[in-house]
Formats: C-alpha cells, sequence, structure tokens
C-alpha cells in the first residue's frame, strides 16, 4: 500500500488552487481534501517517515494511536469544509483553507519539535491570510492582530524548543521535560489553545473570517494544540485548573454575546477546556476523553458555524439583536442546527454525549471531584447557550429586522447533513468513536444512570433558563475581553500613544472622519488583488513586534532559568 | 442511597447552576463586560456586507 502523508496532499492541493480558475480550484480542493481522507483512512499506525536534515532526525509523519484520530477528523473536517464553501469560497480563501488543513495534519503527525514548529507557523499564515481573504476592513483588522499575537506566541514556542533541543540534545516530540523549557512550550501551546486569559484572539478572529473560513479555523486551530498538550503535558496538574477555568469563562462570555458566531467561539473556548483539563488528569482514561471530546467537537463545533453561517449568508446579520423568527424560512437549517447543539450538550444520542461523559468522567475517576463539577457548571452553560438562547433568538420569535435576502446554497445543506449524520452516528454508536482512542476504551456510556442524569441536567437548565428568559432579551452590544489590553489600553493611555495605536489597532473612525487604511499596504503585498496598496508601509510595526517577541522570549528564558532551573 | 437521589442532586444543581450563570453573567454585562457594538477599536460591527464581495476597501454599509 503507497503511503500517501495526507497533509501535503492538502497542502499540493492548496498550490494548485493557487494557478487555476475558481470553477477548477473548487474541484481541486474537494478532490484533494476527499484524497486527504482516503490517505488518512489508509495509514496504519506505526508508519514512519524519518528525514535526516543535517544531523538532525526529523520525523515528517508518525502515525500512532494519539495522532491517528486527530488526522483523521482534520481530513473529514477538510472535506465538509470544502463543500460547504465550495460555492462561497474565493480562491485566496480556498487555497488558504485547503493549507490551514494541511498544516494542521502536519502538525499531529509532526513526530519531532522542529517539524512541528514549520507547520505550526504555517499554519499561522494561512489562518491569517483566511481571515483576510473575507475581504473586509474589519476582517484584515483582526487578521493583524491575529498575526501580531501569534507571532509573539510562536517566538516564545520557538524558544522553548531551541533550549529543548540544547539542554537535550534530542528534537524529538513525546512527553516534555516539567522544566525551564518545558513552560515555553506549555506556554506557546496553551496560547494556541486558548487557554483563559490568553484567549481573545479566538472570538476575536473566528467571527472576523467567512462564513466557510469559519468553519475551517474551529477545527485546527485549538486542535491542534489539544493534541500538542496531550502528546508533551499529560498530567501536569496546571492544567486541569487551566481548563476548567476555560470551561467556565468561556460559558459565562457566551452567555452575554449576541454575535452568534462570537458566542459559538466562546463555546470552543468552553469546550476546548474540558479537553485540558481532561489532559491535566493526564489518565489512560483522560487522555482517551480529551481525544475522543476533541474528535468529537470538531464534526459538531463544524455543523454549528455551518449553521451560524448559513443564516448570515442568507440574511447578511449575525447579531441575535437584529435576527429572529427564521424557523419557517430556514426549517432544515434550524433542524440541522439543532443537532449540533444537541451534540455540544452531551444529549442522549448525539455526538457529544459518550465524547463529554468520557472526558468529565475520567476526570472525577481521577480524583479531580471538584473539577469534575465545575465541569458539569459549564455544560450547564452550553446547553443553555447555544441549545436554548440562539436558537429562541434566531429561529423563534418575532423577527427583529434581518429576513432572508438569498437562498441557501445546496452545497451548505449537503455539508451540513453529512456533518450531522456524523454526529447522530457517533452519539447512538459510541464504538465509532472509542475504537479510534489512543487505549483500548471500556467505558460504557448508555447506563440508566447517566442516561437519566443528562435528562436531569438538561430539563432543569430548561427550567432554569425558561424562568430567566427576559433577562435573555437581545441586545446589541459586544464583549470586553483581555483583548482590552492591547485594544483598549492604548487608546486610553493619551494622544500621543493612541496616535500609535490607532495605526496598530485602527479604530472605527478617526478625528477626521475617514477611515484609517493602515491594513492596505500589508494585506497588498500577501494578496495584491484584493488589497490595493495604500501610502503609508506599516513594515516597522511587524519588526517592533517581531523585536518585542525576542524581548519577551530573552526575558522568559532568564527567568525560568533562574526560578525552575 | 436510591436510585433517584443522583439525578435529583444533578436537576438542583443544574437550575441553581442556570440561573447563577444568566444572572451573574448580566451582572457582569451591567459592570462593563458589554460594550454597544462597533465600539471597540478595531471593529465595525456590522456583519452585512458579506453579501457582497467585491471593493473590500469600500464602505458598504450605506
Amino acid at each position: 500500500m503507497v503511503e500517501i502523508h495526507p497533509g501535503l496532499v492538502l497542502l499540493i492541493g492548496a498550490a494548485l488552487v493557487v494557478v487555476v480558475g475558481r470553477t477548477a480550484a473548487v474541484v481541486v480542493g474537494i478532490a484533494a481534501a476527499a484524497l486527504a481522507v482516503m490517505a488518512a483512512l489508509t495509514l496504519d499506525e506505526g508508519t514512519v517517515w524519518n528525514y535526516d536534515y543535517y544531523g538532525i532526525d526529523l520525523v515528517v509523519m508518525r502515525v500512532d494511536a494519539l495522532s491517528m484520530p486527530f488526522m483523521i477528523v482534520f481530513a473529514i473536517a477538510a472535506l465538509l469544509a470544502m463543500i460547504y464553501g465550495s460555492t462561497t469560497m474565493n480562491r485566496t480563501e480556498l487555497a488558504a483553507g485547503l493549507a490551514t488543513a494541511g498544516a494542521g495534519i502536519g502538525v499531529v503527525l509532526a513526530g519531532d519539535l522542529v517539524t512541528l514548529f514549520i507547520f505550526w507557523e504555517l499554519k499561522v499564515t494561512t489562518v491569517v491570510l483566511l481571515i483576510a481573504a473575507r475581504s473586509r476592513a474589519g476582517s484584515a483588522a483582526a487578521a493583524m492582530r491575529y498575526l501580531k499575537t501569534h507571532l509573539v506566541a510562536g517566538v516564545v514556542l520557538l524558544g522553548g524548543i531551541i533550549w529543548l533541543v540544547v539542554r537535550t540534545g534530542s528534537a524529538a516530540f513525546d512527553v516534555v521535560p516539567w522544566s525551564g523549557p518545558g513552560w515555553l512550550i506549555l506556554a506557546g501551546f496553551a496560547f494556541a489553545a486558548a487557554a483563559v486569559p490568553l484567549h481573545a484572539w479566538l472570538p476575536d478572529a473566528y467571527p472576523a473570517a467567512s462564513v466557510a473560513g469559519a468553519v475551517i479555523l474551529s477545527a485546527y486551530t485549538t486542535k491542534s494544540a489539544v493534541y500538542a498538550l496531550a502528546r508533551g503535558f499529560p498530567g501536569v496538574d496546571l492544567l486541569i485548573w487551566v481548563g476548567v477555568t476555560m470551561a467556565v469563562v468561556g460559558v459565562v462570555f457566551a452567555i452575554l454575546e449576541d454575535d452568534i458566531r462570537r458566542l459559538l467561539s466562546y463555546h470552543i473556548v468552553s469546550q476546548v477546556g474540558f479537553m485540558v483539563t481532561a489532559i491535566g488528569v493526564g489518565t489512560a482514561a483522560a487522555v482517551n476523553g480529551a481525544t475522543a471530546h476533541a474528535t468529537a467537537h470538531v464534526i459538531y463545533k463544524a455543523l454549528l458555524l455551518m449553521g451560524a453561517g448559513a443564516v448570515l449568508y442568507a440574511t447578511g446579520r449575525s447579531r441575535t439583536s437584529e435576527l429572529g423568527g427564521l424557523a419557517r424560512a430556514l426549517p432544515v437549517v434550524l433542524v440541522l442546527y439543532l443537532v449540533g447543539a444537541f451534540s455540544i450538550s452531551g444529549v442522549v444520542g448525539f455526538s457529544g454525549f459518550p465524547a463529554k461523559e468520557l472526558a468529565v468522567s475520567s476526570v472525577g475517576a481521577g480524583g479531580e471531584t471538584v473539577a469534575q463539577w465545575l465541569l458539569k457548571f459549564a455544560s450547564v452553560g452550553t446547553f443553555a447557550s447555544v441549545a436554548l438562547k440562539l436558537p429562541a433568538l434566531t429561529f423563534f420569535g418575532a423577527s427583529r429586522g434581518a429576513g432572508v435576502l438569498r437562498r441557501v446554497p445546496t452545497t451548505m445543506y449537503a455539508a451540513m447533513g453529512a456533518a450531522a449524520i456524523a454526529n447522530v452516528a457517533i452519539g447512538v454508536r459510541p464504538r465509532l468513536l472509542f475504537d479510534l482512542l489512543p487505549t483500548a476504551e471500556t467505558f460504557s456510556v448508555y447506563t440508566g444512570a447517566k442516561v437519566a442524569e443528562s435528562f436531569a441536567l438538561l430539563a432543569a437548565t430548561t427550567a432554569g433558563v425558561w424562568l430567566l428568559r427576559a433577562r435573555l432579551v437581545p441586545k446589541a452590544t459586544t464583549s470586553l475581553d483581555t483583548d482590552a489590553l492591547y485594544r483598549e489600553l492604548p487608546h486610553a493611555l493619551g494622544p500621543r500613544i493612541r496616535r500609535i495605536a490607532t495605526v496598530a489597532t485602527p479604530t472605527q473612525s478617526t478625528e477626521s472622519g475617514a477611515r484609517p487604511q493602515w491594513w492596505r499596504p500589508t494585506l497588498g503585498a500577501l494578496a495584491p488583488e484584493r488589497f490595493a496598496p495604500g501610502p503609508v508601509a506599516p513594515g516597522w510595526l511587524l519588526g517592533s513586534t517581531i523585536a518585542g517577541a525576542m524581548v519577551i522570549v530573552l526575558a522568559a528564558i532568564v527567568i525560568t532559568s533562574v526560578v525552575v532551573g | 442511597m436510591s436510585a433517584l437521589e443522583p439525578v435529583a442532586v444533578i436537576a438542583v444543581f443544574a437550575f441553581a447552576a442556570s440561573v447563577l450563570l444568566v444572572v451573574g453573567a448580566k451582572w457582569l454585562g451591567r459592570l462593563g463586560l458589554s460594550r454597544p457594538a462597533g465600539s471597540r477599536p478595531g471593529e465595525w460591527g456590522d456583519e452585512r456586507d458579506d453579501l457582497e464581495w467585491s471593493a473590500p476597501w469600500e464602505d458598504r454599509r450605506g
């Protein structure tokens, strides 16, 4: 059997998309994703590709029990996203989407830290293009914020990798020794996993992408980091409380949010928190739980964002304060969205039920009872906001202004339908998921007690939300998050700093009333057909960001050398 | 312990948690966590221009 790296298939597809017309690009995108799925399904556990690079043994592909489920679900997600976006994505998006998927698979198959870092940063680059390819000023600004924040995190990660390789003489990526370089590598992974308080990039970036772009982002960015944490840091106690904090903070913000895609983005923070908590517990069952939850999450979160994207595509609006009453106009979107909502909420019969039960039970079995109850607390918030608040305010009640302006394409329905079938299939037959997990899993999910507890939690949550439904009347708001440090604080520090900050993070209007267009020349270099060049070259901005990142990593190395040794 | 006891415990817990989350989140919003849409630096607030794909640098909000 010929061994094909699924990530390389997608990267080659991305390169082809750039040189062909749009119709051909769609065909290439779907074909590359389908080929990647086939390649992923035919690779055997134990497959390794080595490459000697000037004496360093690079492992470009390592298929083992942990990387296998991530690789397969990443490939499936690429196919779903390509089908979903085939009507709406422009060539830049198609290429960036395929490359993001390819880089994500490259990360999970990397057997050494050098290869991992190369794919990691490739993913950051392609995600920036993917966000910016939506071709709106707000998206361009969000893309640049994503680039700058991940540039800093990437330098921290690279500092840790170099330090570790110099110290140990090996670049192999397995459990990372808990020492100075380990702290830096953990920080790099935790940032990409959207660990609180470093999470604000996620709800900033995802809703800024196009409807299909957000689906791609949801699959690869944080889940690659979850894989990296599961591989490198299982059983690190700190992660238990990092994860619990993510789970709870994510749902609090989600309940506040008006924009449906920002709401779902905060739920990614929350759900990844479940995975990080289980990784922190670190037992075989807990790592299985984290992997199961990550795998199911890729499918059901893709479905949720596809549903929200279909609403945005059809109406041009994504705020509950402008939506409402769409059930009659978009009944199939509602049904398919609810499959995703029931999955993420852990309703019996849907994919989140076995995945979340395994993850949360393993946390309790690992002796972390308080963390287990806090995760159940977060589960209540998940159901309240994703399965009750969002559909109630979007699809039911009176319309608050937005109506359906155009038909949802068949390709969107096809992708949503396939994702819904996958979610129900896993929910009904958990073995489909459990047989993929790193270690043999005998967890029995369909017991009377677990089913009864699940129904009790959902029914009581429904009662509580119904009681307070008047408090969930939507208002046109957005949430102040930790990104205020780099988006708001400079503006509060006076006119001199504000002038610099206006270039760093453009405001809605300048003093003259015109929009700043600093982003045009930068993105013009990346995608000249979409962004015309402007008079101000902000090269100094990226340069100063890189210099700042170097200062941070040097300081981190010095501090961790002294403190951790 | 009867078989229903854990179910009752989880029901009471979920009810209390849902009330706490909704009331708590709204309270945090009033404290300043929520801002008017489109008011933050680097945010334009209106998503409706997804209906068009051309001329990305033009203000298409009407």
